[in-house]
């Protein structure tokens, strides 16, 4: 299978708010996607639907091959969720939560038993096995629900702001095992967050929303290309005002920034830096150093939400 | 099915049983102590021989199950365990029956514990050489009007708490929906001619109970029906989740 979900003017409306709003969207199998928006942007909403918790008001959705109207008790049984809240049962210690979704999905007990001691292994939680969840961090808690999502190695896992409400530590320590479980468990992860840092690290695509409308779909690096790339960061020496006028009144030039003896040139669509450089030569300057400027996944997000 | 059903009423149980830091165990326990041991010694030979007073003390298992059933649903909105239970790959029915079922097992179960209990009691305190015990008739009767009256209950209770946004507002919605057969019956009894009236109780009271336990639970039992088939109709993920 090429794509875990395929999404075509996928809608849901309520009242007069549009939570999802014509959504057409691809996610590859096999790698961890992530859906960037800010808060209220339908990303949630988008899981549900996908889960066929909620009904769409338009457009439908496949997940793993499986209609989300019409077979979504089939893709809740190949499906692993961490949805808003943990989900966790406080009362019960870890292994028996883990052990109550271990027999939801009928897995045989020798099976579950090997699982449950390799998950809470891995996520270091195998020590603290027999304690009720009461007294412990939300951290802890978040690594719970993963193993959960992940116990009967289900293809498809969604994560809905794993990382929420934790501390920077905790944080940066979840996406670590997240990227190792990712990686070792081989499962398509669609991960939705407002943390961009979070979804460069981990994602080898991301998908950004805004008021339910997809505003763009790629890998970091090609979001990062179409927002940045046109910017030039010169380093030298002779940099005139005449020069900088020389360059603002060139066609593929869109504006000419000096700043701290550094040209910032921003190119039109489609243009080379090589002959701007020769250029830059030719009138008399130094030039020491060309780069182009990589914005951030976070600028490229900014950008693109303002824009919108 | 049946696999999904008992693991959703085991864990039930054992939430009814351990819950509150296991208080669930101790309240337990001092109901049957109370409702099998202290009720029946002061009552004494009567609480065996008159099958009214019996049936009179089964409001007891059905505050129980109450609590167990409220909980069902709206408990586990409250504590955002819900959403992740409907994501899951059960069914529809295998949750609403495993819900329904913890609440049943767990009000018969402690009817006929303190039911057993509460025998004994009276045998020790009020013997007189003679085992006294209900005959099978009654026993039978009492068992089918418990089940039918701790499945209404528990149906009425899991179809309240579907779409509750808590525990205590599933529990308000119980207690008027509770309030109205009682409110009508006591209207219509004092709307009727006081002659008419008087005749329905004499008629009632020298009826005969074990009989009458047979018509009721029967009742009770179709209108479970009727009850599970309104539960299934209302369970709705989408509703369950945006409510």
């Amino acid at each position: 299978m090429d794509n875990a979900i395929r999404m075509e003017g996928l809608a849901r409306h309520f009242g007069t708010v549009r939570a999802v709003d014509d959504l057409s969207l691809d996610v590859p199998a096999g790698i961890v996607f992530g859906f960037l928006g800010p808060n209220g942007s339908g990303k949630t909403t988008t899981i549900r639907l996908l889960l066929g918790l909620l009904e769409p008001t338009a457009g439908r959705a496949e997940v793993l091959g499986f209609d989300t109207r019409t077979q979504a008790d089939a893709i809740r049984e190949r499906c692993g969720a961490l949805l808003e809240h943990p989900g966790l049962y406080e009362r019960m210690s870890a292994q028996a939560n883990l052990d109550y979704y271990g027999r939801i999905n009928r897995m045989p007990a020798a099976e579950r038993a090997a699982r449950i001691e390799a998950l809470l292994t891995r996520l270091d939680l195998w020590e603290r096995r027999k304690e009720i969840l009461t007294g412990w961090s939300r951290g802890m808690k978040q690594k719970l629900a993963i193993a959960r999502a992940l116990l009967h190695r289900p293809p498809l896992v969604f994560l809905d702001e794993p990382t929420a409400g934790l501390d920077a530590v905790a944080a940066a320590a979840l996406r670590d095992d997240l990227a190792g479980l990712a990686a070792h468990e081989g499962v398509t992860i669609f991960l939705t967050t407002h943390n961009l840092t979070e979804a460069e690290k981990l994602c080898a695509r991301v998908a950004v929303i805004r008021e339910g409308r997809l505003l763009a779909v790629g890998s970091p690096d090609e979001l990062r290309a179409r927002a940045g790339g046109s910017r030039l960061i010169i380093t030298g020496r002779g940099f005139s005002a005449e020069v900088c006028e020389g360059l603002r009144r060139l066609d593929q030039v869109r504006a000419v920034e000096c700043v701290n003896g550094h040209l910032a040139v921003t190119l039109a669509d489609g243009a080379e830096a090589a002959p701007l450089v020769g250029l830059l030569v030719q009138a008399g300057a130094q030039v020491e150093e060309v780069r182009r400027d990589s914005s951030s996944l976070e600028d490229v997000f900014l950008n693109l939400v303002e824009a919108a | 099915m049946r696999h999904d059903i008992v693991t959703v009423a085991r864990k039930e149980l054992w939430e009814a049983l351990n819950g509150g830091g296991g208080r669930g165990k101790w309240n337990l326990l001092f109901s049957l102590l109370v409702f099998g041991g202290f009720m029946p010694v002061q009552m004494g030979r009567t609480w065996i021989e008159s099958p009214v007073m019996a049936l009179f003390w089964l409001w007891a298992p059905l505050f129980l199950v109450i609590q167990v059933a409220t909980d069902s649903f709206a408990g586990e909105r409250e504590r955002h365990t819900l959403e992740t239970l409907l994501a899951s790959r059960l069914s529809d029915r295998a949750i609403l029956f495993g819900k329904l079922g913890a609440a049943i097992v767990y009000g018969c179960v402690f009817t006929a514990l303190y039911m057993i209990i509460s025998v004994i009691a009276v045998n020790v305190f009020y013997w007189d050489g003679q085992v006294l015990v209900y005959s099978p008739a009654v026993s039978a009767g009492l068992a089918l009007v418990t089940l039918g009256g701790v499945s209404l209950i528990a149906g009425l209770s899991a179809l309240v708490s579907l779409r509750a946004a808590t525990v205590k507002r599933a529990m308000q919605g119980l207690m008027i929906a509770l309030a109205v057969p009682v409110m009508a019956f006591s209207l219509l009894t004092f709307l009727i001619p006081g002659e008419s009236r008087d005749q329905f109780f004499l008629a009632l009271f020298s009826a005969d109970v074990t009989g009458l336990m047979f018509v009721a639970g029967a009742v009770l039992l179709g209108l479970v029906v009727v009850v599970v088939l309104a539960a299934l109709a209302r369970f709705r993920r989408a509703r369950m989740i945006l409510d």
